[in-house]
């Protein structure tokens, strides 16, 4: 399904010049790797310690206090956001028609959905919890929906090179 | 014996073989991710901590933020088994290249600052009886960052094995 389509993209990609330039110097894409596991550690460390907290552990830490560490999380993932994005422009061929790659992209777009949701209906409640008040059932499933897929998105993103061709 | 006969030995054992040949996906591509999961863990709530000491989020109390110590050696452990592993599946490659001893002394550092880093901050015992009286010294910012640079250390050389030894990714 849609296959052909998907490698005439990437073929079309591959041969622009921003795709030539990402390259043209062979350390680029180690250097990119490092940021992007960097970037995988803050979003994994800070996002994964606000979903704990949402689970019911840590309690005695408060929310609006452990939610000032958030922008470090954020930042974290704009840059796994911006050298992902370098990658599927450098080698798009490796992605688009891989597994895992596809894998990858939903269980984002679960985590995404999952803390919208979550921020549009309970984001304001949930910070007039004070510490050691027992979790509300809907926030422990936001908090391990969040932590699970994040999970999932290493996973795949680590499977790339093992179930498709990527490197 | 010498140093490469104990590395073709740890090499040839039957676990090893498993893991580098069998082209199970439980074998190396399990582990490799294993081991990416428990850096997540163990560098994100080092992280965490190195932030707060350097005044990131005032408002986290120090005393119950001793908990983040917990993830943090969980994900230790699930590094270093599973690095054990992987090195063993490649011991006369791994062991014979630079790069791959300058990740290890990067780690070396990384984890001796959390050490001195949690008895700077939690007191002498360390086992967080000092907790309520915990205290950010000038001692232990200077630690959070060496902390910091110490495992963005390891990653890059780590990230670099890839690329100057023929291993698998």
């Amino acid at each position: 399904m849609f296959m052909p389509e998907l490698q005439h993209f990437a073929a079309w990609l591959h041969a622009t010049a921003p795709s030539q330039w990402v390259r043209y110097w062979p350390w680029t894409w180690p250097i990119c790797e490092t940021l992007h596991f960097i970037g995988l550690s803050l979003l994994v460390g800070i996002v994964g310690m606000l979903d704990l907290r949402l689970m019911g552990f840590l309690k005695q830490i408060p929310l609006p206090a452990l939610k000032q560490m958030l922008p470090y999380g954020i930042a974290g993932f704009v840059i796994n956001l911006i050298t992902g994005g370098i990658f599927i422009v450098g080698a798009p061929e490796q992605y688009v028609t891989n597994l895992a790659f596809w894998m990858k992209m939903l269980f984002l777009v679960i985590s995404g959905v999952n803390v919208l949701y979550f921020e549009t209906t309970h984001g304001r409640t949930v910070l007039t919890i004070g510490p050691d008040e027992p979790m509300p059932t809907p926030f422990k499933i936001a908090g391990a929906v969040s932590l699970l897929s994040w999970f999932m998105v290493l996973y795949w993103g680590r499977m790339l090179p093992f179930l498709g061709n990527a490197f | 014996m010498t140093v490469h006969d104990f590395l073709l030995l740890l090499e040839s054992t039957a676990f090893s073989t498993w893991l580098r040949e069998s082209g199970s996906v439980w074998a190396y591509p399990t582990v490799l991710t294993a081991h990416t999961l428990g850096m997540g863990i163990l560098v994100g709530s080092n992280a965490a901590l190195n932030l707060r000491l350097l005044g990131v989020a005032p408002q986290i109390p120090l005393g119950p933020m001793v908990a983040f110590f917990k993830a943090l050696w969980i994900g230790a452990a699930i590094s270093a088994v599973t690095g054990i592993m992987l090195f063993c599946a490649d011991a006369t490659t791994k062991g014979t290249t630079p790069v791959f001893f300058v990740k290890l002394g990067f780690i070396a550092c990384a984890i001796v600052v959390v050490v001195m880093l949690r008895r700077a901050v939690y007191g002498p015992k360390g086992f967080g009886q000092g907790a309520d009286s915990a205290v950010v010294t000038s001692t232990a910012k200077v630690l959070a960052v060496v902390s910091l640079v110490s495992w963005a250390g390891a990653i890059t050389a780590g990230r670099f094995m890839a690329y100057l030894t023929p291993t698998p990714r």
